[in-house]
């Protein structure tokens, strides 16, 4: 792998916020409320590094993906990308900037222009930022066609002729064709068939490798987040819980509920299967516009005592590069999943 | 093993072989199958041949009279017969028809292009924009077109470009609620998403993106803008403030029946155009039945 030993810092985050306003009224709005989708969340990126995103459906993965691209545009906090703030950026400036800044989506059926060509889709903005001259966008197509496991000869068809898989191999080539440096993945093989995911996640791996990419990659797929990660986010009702190197989080997970989403990953063995103990949680997640007082999993969690449902806790280094949000944890009283 | 590269190597070459089939051609493809609609294309081709290419198919002045043929009846030199002035019917419906067709057409252009205009402001930058814009079309929603068209054109008096012009403004309402509404919903679509990740302008994410994909619900409201277009000329002139005498339209030459002798006795003098009219906003109307249906945008998404 490439690994640049600098250790350079590509992306970070601070205290990122996304709040979606409840409105009421009809013709004067009046804000009634907020759904807290990010609420206050920090991470660091460094180059060639990919950073698994993890939570349950609602949580706020998508959002913080977006956010950090300012596809909707933050509440609060900011984004370095190389050391510049994102919010410094004019809106023109923030445009050349997106080439480097780039996104797959989850949806292959909706995230490609149904009316538009193959070629058209991954080349309009290559030609339009300058990136590739109007006389060699063919050839450009091409080469990304090949790139990602495509036929280049299927630069003049449409989107409606292809499955899955391969409309995903085109959003990522339109991506690529930024040349971009930092990939949003946002959920991009959950909604593709077991046996394609594989596919399009070594193709994601290998990408990485030979034009040196950094990612975020979110996912609900804790076996997939394991096998792409260098280090993973477990994320909580718009919080980070738990983030630590993809090695230390699955061998020694601190959070309770970093520690019930890995006792939920079954293991392909049927008589080990049958035999280990889960976590189950009970309850749902309580409503990003009303979370509870104290820490947000108070209501879920099997070892929850006194002061979790008084003060927040925040997010703390416990071991080295091993940061966790739990008062339980940081008080060094290490919590036993419920037994 | 074996079985799987066969699959391979077969869906490769059925890559390879079969035709690029753009979005275009498979809806031409869908409208094909329509018969309804392709039946009322020719129809409508044939009434578009016959009133644009009156002179090919009559020899008589739409406009002057010969008062030694009054209130001929269909058959002989009048096919259709005259009319109390001496003037053929056939003649005259042809010539009307291209009147009422244009007028049609102008108004429903000026429509449909203030409808797309206002209603993809309206819809993708939101906020002030769509606060405006929706009001306005509220209110103007409110107003009975009719009585409306009627005031107007009393105020600006008959004419061909006043009637097309009042026409055209004041049908945009419905079309810019659609548009709107489709522009609300194909901005939260993954691929709209992906134009503003691509750091494309707001001037090519709304023509280049979301324009072509509203083309299905619009297709069907641009004929049925031509047809109502066409029935608004055909009211107002009927009313006698629509295009002027002695210019035929089929509107004006319907005004003959509220005569009521020429109602019950001289049939010939108001049905042909009224004939004419029903049947190109029946034709009209089945071609944006299977438009709609050609278009469907669902297909495009799986």
């Amino acid at each position: 792998m490439i690994r640049s030993d600098t250790n350079e810092l590509l992306i970070e985050v601070r205290n990122l916020r996304k709040y979606f306003p409840i409105t009421k009224g009809l013709i004067v709005q009046r804000r009634v409320g907020d759904v807290k989708a990010v609420d206050s969340v920090s991470f660091k990126i460094k180059r060639g590094e990919t950073l698994g995103l993890v939570g349950e459906s609602g949580c706020g993965k998508t959002t913080t993906g977006r956010t950090l691209l300012h596809l909707y545009q933050p509440t609060g906090g900011e984004v370095f990308y190389s050391g510049v703030n994102l919010e410094d950026l004019s809106p023109k400036e923030m445009r050349q900037m997106r080439t480097k800044l780039q996104i797959i989506f989850q949806d292959p059926y909706s995230s490609l222009n149904p009316r538009m060509t193959v070629e058209n889709i991954i080349s309009e903005a290559m030609v339009y930022h300058g990136i590739v001259p109007r006389n060699q966008r063919r050839a450009r197509v091409e080469e990304l066609l090949s790139m990602t496991g495509l036929n280049p000869g299927y630069a003049r068809r449409y989107p409606h002729e292809f499955s899955g898989g391969q409309r995903q191999r085109i959003g990522i080539a339109r991506a690529l064709a930024m040349e971009p440096e930092f990939i949003v993945c946002d959920e991009p093989i959950s909604a593709l068939d077991v046996s394609i995911q594989a596919q399009v996640v070594n193709l994601l791996k290998q990408l990485q490798n030979s034009l040196g990419l950094t990612y975020l990659f979110i996912a609900h797929d804790l076996s997939m987040v394991r096998h792409i990660s260098d280090r993973v986010a477990v994320m909580y009702l718009g919080k980070i819980v738990e983030i630590t190197s993809s090695r230390s989080l699955y061998r020694n997970p601190k959070h309770p509920y970093t520690q019930s989403l890995l006792s939920a990953v079954p293991i392909p063995d049927p008589s080990l299967e049958a035999r280990r103990d889960r976590t189950i949680l009970e309850g749902t997640v309580p409503s990003p516009s009303n979370p509870p007082k104290g820490c947000n999993f108070n209501t879920r969690c099997p070892v929850a005592v006194d002061v979790c449902f008084q003060e927040e806790p925040p997010l703390e280094l416990c071991e080295e590069d091993h940061e966790v949000a739990c008062h339980l944890v940081t008080t060094k009283n290490t919590p036993t999943s419920s037994e | 093993m074996t079985m799987k590269t066969s699959t391979e190597t077969k869906q490769l070459t059925t890559y390879q072989d079969k035709k690029i089939e753009s979005p275009l051609k498979l809806a031409l493809r869908r409208f094909l199958q329509h018969r309804l609609a392709v039946v009322s294309a020719f129809v409508l081709v044939a009434i578009f041949v016959l009133c644009f290419g009156a002179p090919l198919f009559t020899s008589y002045d739409p406009i002057g009279m010969d008062l030694a043929v009054r209130n001929q009846a269909p058959g002989g030199a009048y096919i259709f017969g005259t009319d109390t002035l001496g003037r053929d019917i056939f003649t005259r419906t042809l010539y009307a028809g291209r009147i009422s067709l244009m007028v049609g057409m102008a108004a429903a252009a000026i429509s449909i292009g203030l409808g797309i205009i206002l209603g993809a402001i309206a819809g993708y930058f939101g906020k002030i924009p769509d606060m405006v814009v929706s009001r306005i079309t509220d209110v103007m929603m409110t107003f009975p077109p009719l009585i409306i068209m009627m005031t107007v054109a009393a105020f600006v008096g008959p004419g061909l470009m006043n009637v097309i012009l009042i026409i055209g403004g004041l049908r945009w309402p419905a079309t810019t609620r659609l548009v709107r509404g489709q522009f609300l919903s194909l901005k939260n679509y993954e691929f709209v998403h992906a134009t503003h990740a691509l750091g494309l302008p707001d001037r090519m994410i709304i023509t280049r993106h979301i324009l072509p994909n509203t083309l299905a619900p619009l297709m069907a409201n641009i004929t049925f803008a031509v047809s109502a277009a066409i029935l608004s000329e055909a009211g107002l002139s009927f009313l006698g403030i629509g295009v002027p005498l002695p210019t035929p339209t089929w509107g004006n030459m319907m005004e003959n029946a509220r005569n009521l002798i020429i109602l019950q006795n001289q049939p010939w003098i108001w049905m042909p155009s009224a004939a004419f009219t029903l049947t190109t906003i029946l034709c009209i109307n089945f071609i944006g039945d299977g438009l709609r249906d050609a278009f469907d945008p669902q297909q495009l998404f799986n």
